[in-house]
């Protein structure tokens, strides 16, 4: 008998763009358009994930790499952005009480760039006016006063105590080290000893006691001359600050004056004053020739360092808010760090060498990174999320926390952190940092979820076509003939795997643009036409198909088994896909079933040897369902059937040749051929419908080959799910050869069509009793599970039993 | 009064220059400028090492002590201490002259003297044309001490130490000679010269002033003049401090005068010129 079900016709295997439909000669004619077409919903979060004020409301744009998020989300964000004044200026400077810890000065737009160059002035006049001042007669003259004050003062004392000495007769000499008290004779000569001996007993001892009583008071009164000192140089000091601070005062004002809207900038600048005041010395002029000098210490610019001013980030070029994309988002480039000088093989670090992140330079706009190589980059991930977290920029060493360098390092003032961090990245990056982090809900609340396709409509082709046409302008490449951009519609539909939708993938279409624009121009085009378009998208295949041809050749050489003609119980042609990379196409597998005496179980190799994924095995379980539910239910399932992939070395995943695979089942039980013309592709659930599978196009195509490699014959065909018609977007020779009638593409909704097809005998279909008709196919295979299950019941009664029925 | 200076303005031919130097005071920068001047003049080099001998006789009294300058302390003296200690600073100062004789090529004489520094300088003066002394010089320090703060201004680039020599210029033939014998030191040093004019009248130090310009002229960056108010020797001792003067050359006229400054301490090297 043969099936009463109809090939599909030509027209349903490749929905065509109507060129009426599109009202240009070419893409000249058309005016640009966003490209983030197809795309609302995605634009519709971004718009909202940035105007919406508060904690977390930071967005993650989620989607397959290539649908155009950067590009989209860049383009409204520069709107959004010049409509929003520019962000601080950021400082950092000196902290002089803790120089560890460097203070950080925000700023308005650009003051802090001229904050830098005001300090550097400031710092200049004062380089001039100290030494000036310290140059004035009014200074030499009260540093001499005070020192005359001091060595008078010493001076009276030891005159003092001179005659003191000398109304005993003593004078006070002085020795190589010090001074001493000699008595003297009648003659002003100091007394040698054997004068000294001549005196009597009572003079000696007189003199001595009054040698000894001087000695102690000298010593006290040298006692006293470092506290004299002391005195000395304090009044000196005082002096001294007074003069700096007269100096200074006049420039220091000027500074306060200008920045006294920013009372954190007056602080420092009277830091600065006290620091200048204090440490007046430094601003003399050091000789190149000290040892300080030779360390890299002492030197002028070393030592004025302190005052300068780093300007961490500066906005004075700028009238809008930052749009920032960090293209190397690792820990420092996105939090900041300080830098280390290497000094006489020490490092050393100061607040001039903090650099900024790219958290800094966006601080007060957005923020676009990507996902993938944030994730990528150590630490990176945790230190953006802490600093969202805390609102708050804190540089960190990651050396001196993990304790690669001992050396000191600086604890900056943390930054208040206003930014809108942008994440772009495939969507299993979006699940996956959803459930398994659970920091990441809280901080990237708004998802911009892009599409992977656009409904195709006679509105939306015209559209299409504007943004292949901006495209080309945007890419700076030849206009599109009205016929290319036909191709490209339909092209696109297929690169969509559905004749009902258009691909918004959008670096796929510029790259086919491109390579279309090339061909054009070897060709010497002027506009890009449709055999530039269909060359393109030949030469793409071309370059990436050198596996599929291979694959075909060991079909065709008769290495890999796969029959286009006759029939065969319990085999049939499945249909995989392979995808390499960005290409995919199709193979067909040879399955086979066998079937024996069992306890109901389908063994389906591919999982016992671990070659076949989870969904393989499912679909597999399900066969064993549909059987048990199907046939014979009052009886045990008492066979026991063994299914494969014939010549498969590697894993086999998904369930779309459950539907071959339970056709091959049931001509094993029926012992009913199945003709080898045919391949199918299609799931089956336990009622026996047939549903619907990915891949659709290129499994045709790659039965299609392997057929037309051996002859076609005008009966091979396949069998896809009918739900998969819309789908279809066939190539042009399989559609012509259809067209032909040399090929047949059916679409079945049930097992019992695609056994009809199949094996040329009807299914059957059980009656008011729940029998099937004889002649049918499905009665035969409930015959054999009847007769398995009677085999099974007599072995389960011993051996005997045989005998007894017999 | 006469404005006209006559003569060649140069120091005279002289056989010998001496040094009178002792234990107690840093003779090294004293030493250089002398044997420049004796290798310019191409003339000998004579020094005096005096041993103290008051020191000597009180280091030998049972309760002779020093109290140090600088840590206060106390120290038991005696004479053999004190006897190497006078020797190992002779032996000091005469191998510094001879490496700068050898250096500059000079006929040198070296002579250690005991007696009183004060009484074996004037006795030596009287005799010489040119007598160099060392800083300090008198029995007994004059009670001053160094300085003990650096002020920033001392390293200020316009005030650090410029080598100055100075010279006490009284429009008298013995001034007329020390400004002569200063200008040559200072050109055979290449230090700068300041010149005192000590003069009681206005109108006296602008015509000193002006031969002063006269003898200078040839050399007139580095030399400076700055007028004395006052003709007391505190004065002087104030300029040559401020002015961080490296060394006072002078004329003496008499016994008294030199046994005056002998007493004085001008806080630098002394040149005496006869």
């Amino acid at each position: 008998m043969k099936s009463e079900l109809k090939p599909l016709s030509p027209d349903a295997l490749y929905t065509v763009c109507n060129p009426n439909e599109l009202p240009f000669k070419t893409t000249t004619d058309l005016e640009d358009i966003d490209i983030t077409l197809g795309q609302q919903r995605a634009c519709d979060a971004v718009q909202f994930g940035l105007h919406i004020k508060g904690n977390g409301y930071n967005l993650f744009a989620l989607g397959p790499a290539g649908t155009g998020k950067f590009s989209t989300i860049q383009q409204i964000i520069r709107q959004i952005a010049a409509e929003r004044p520019p962000a601080f200026d950021w400082c950092y400077v000196n902290n002089f009480a803790r120089p560890y810890q460097p203070i950080a000065l925000k700023f308005p737009a650009g003051q802090g760039t001229q904050f830098r160059e005001d300090m550097e002035h400031l710092i200049d006049d004062v380089s001039a006016a100290i030494p000036a001042a310290f140059e004035s007669e009014e200074y030499r003259t009260r540093a001499e006063e005070l020192e005359e004050e001091l060595h008078q003062r010493q001076s009276d004392a030891l005159t003092a105590l001179q005659n003191e000495a000398r109304n005993h007769h003593i004078e006070m000499l002085k020795t190589p080290a010090g001074f001493a008290f000699a008595p003297m004779n009648k003659k002003n000569e100091v007394l040698d000893p054997e004068q000294f001996n001549q005196l009597s007993e009572d003079e000696r001892k007189e003199i001595k006691n009054n040698v000894e009583k001087l000695h102690d008071k000298l010593k006290k009164l040298l006692g006293q001359f470092p506290i004299w000192r002391k005195e000395m140089v304090e009044k000196v000091r005082t002096f001294e600050r007074e003069i700096a601070q007269s100096a200074i005062s006049p420039l220091v004002e000027i500074l306060k004056n200008r920045y006294q809207h920013l009372p954190e900038v007056i602080d420092y600048i009277a830091a600065v004053q006290n620091d200048i005041i204090e440490y007046v010395h430094d601003f003399q002029v050091q000789s190149d020739e000290s040892p300080l000098f030779l360390l890299g210490k002492g030197s002028r610019e070393q030592v004025l360092q302190r005052y300068k001013v780093n300007l961490l980030v500066g906005n004075s070029e700028h009238d809008t808010a930052p749009v920032i994309h960090e293209n190397i988002p690792s820990y420092g480039n996105l939090i900041g760090r300080c830098e280390y000088q290497a000094q006489m093989g020490a490092l050393v670090t100061d607040f001039t060498l903090i650099k900024p992140g790219a958290l800094h330079k966006a601080n007060g706009g957005y923020l676009l990174l990507e996902a993938r190589k944030v994730l990528q980059q150590p630490y990176a991930w945790e230190s953006l999320k802490r600093t969202l977290e805390a609102g708050k920029i804190r540089i960190e060493s990651l050396e001196r926390t993990f304790g690669l360098i001992s050396t000191a390092s600086l604890e900056p003032e943390p930054i208040p952190l206003d930014v809108k961090v942008i994440l772009i990245g495939e969507r299993f990056l979006y699940y996956l940092l959803d459930q398994f982090d659970p920091d990441f809900p809280a901080l990237f609340k708004v998802a911009a979820d892009f599409e992977d396709t656009m409904d195709r409509s006679r509105e939306n082709n015209l559209l299409y076509a504007r943004m292949i046409g901006s495209l080309a302008r945007q890419e700076n490449l030849k206009p599109l003939e009205k016929k290319a951009v036909v191709r490209l519609i339909e092209h696109s539909s297929r690169l969509a795997s559905d004749s009902e939708k258009l691909t918004t993938h959008v670096r796929s279409m510029t790259d086919l643009l491109r390579e279309a624009d090339h061909w054009a121009s070897q060709s010497g085009h002027p506009d890009i036409t449709v055999d530039d378009v269909q060359q393109a998208i030949d030469k793409q295949i071309y370059r990436v198909d050198r596996v599929r041809e291979r694959i075909n050749e060991e079909i065709r050489r008769g290495t890999i088994l796969i029959d286009t003609e006759g029939e065969v119980v319990g085999q049939v042609n499945g249909l995989s896909v392979i995808q390499l990379g960005n290409f995919s196409f199709g193979k067909p597998s040879r399955i086979t079933a066998t079937m024996r005496l069992g306890e109901g179980e389908v063994v389906d190799i591919e999982r016992e040897t671990e070659l076949g994924g989870a969904i393989h095995s499912k679909g597999v379980l399900i066969l064993s369902s549909f059987l048990s539910s199907n046939y014979s239910r009052d009886e045990p399932l008492s066979m026991t059937a063994s299914i494969v992939f014939e010549q498969s070395y590697a894993g086999v995943e998904g369930d779309s040749a459950s539907l071959a695979e339970l056709c091959a089942l049931l001509s094993a039980l029926a012992h009913v051929p199945i003709r080898q013309s045919f391949a199918i592709t299609g799931s089956v659930n336990q009622h026996g419908q047939v549903q619907p599978i990915g891949g659709v196009n290129e499994k045709i195509e790659g039965f299609f080959d392997i057929c037309n490699a051996f002859g076609l014959t005008g009966k091979q065909g396949v069998l896809i799910p009918q739900r998969n018609v819309k789908h279809l977007m066939l190539r042009h020779d399989v559609v012509k050869a259809v067209e032909e009638d040399k090929f047949h593409i059916y679409s079945v909704e049930t097992v019992n069509q695609t056994l009809e097809l199949l094996t040329g005998m009807p299914a059957g279909e059980k009656d008011d009793k729940g029998a099937f008709p004889v002649d049918s196919l499905n009665y035969l295979v409930e015959k054999q599970l009847l007769e398995f299950a009677a085999l099974r019941r007599r072995y389960a009664h011993g051996p005997d039993s045989k005998k007894l029925d017999s | 009064m006469n404005t006209e200076i006559t003569g060649t303005h140069e120091f005279g031919p002289i056989s010998r220059i001496i040094i009178a130097v002792d234990a107690l005071h840093e003779s090294l920068n004293v030493l250089e400028l002398a044997a420049k001047l004796a290798a310019k003049k191409h003339i000998e080099m004579s020094v005096l090492f005096i041993e103290d001998v008051n020191l000597i006789n009180y280091s030998g009294l049972p309760f002779a002590r020093e109290v140090d300058l600088v840590s206060a302390a106390d120290r038991q003296l005696d004479m053999l201490q004190m006897m190497r200690t006078l020797q190992s600073q002779a032996q000091k100062t005469f191998r510094l002259l001879e490496r700068l004789a050898s250096q500059l090529k000079i006929d040198y004489s070296f002579k250690i003297l005991r007696g009183d520094y004060a009484t074996e300088v004037q006795s030596v003066a009287m005799k010489t044309d040119v007598l160099f002394l060392s800083k300090r010089v008198g029995r007994y320090s004059s009670m001053r001490l160094e300085r003990s703060y650096r002020f920033t201004r001392s390293t200020m680039p316009s005030v650090k130490m410029q080598n100055i020599l100075c010279v006490v210029y009284d429009g008298s033939p013995g001034s007329l000679r020390a400004l002569a014998l200063a200008k040559e030191l200072a050109i055979a040093t290449d230090r700068n010269l300041l010149i005192l004019l000590q003069s009681s009248r206005n109108e006296s130090a602008d015509v000193f002033r002006k031969q002063v310009a006269e003898i200078t002229k040839d050399e007139e960056n580095r030399v400076r003049c700055v007028a004395l108010s006052e003709r007391d020797s505190s004065s002087l001792a104030r300029v040559l401090k401020r002015e961080k003067c490296e060394m006072l050359i002078v004329h003496k006229s008499d016994e008294g005068q030199l046994a005056g400054m002998l007493l004085q301490d001008p806080g630098c090297p002394l040149v005496l010129v006869q």
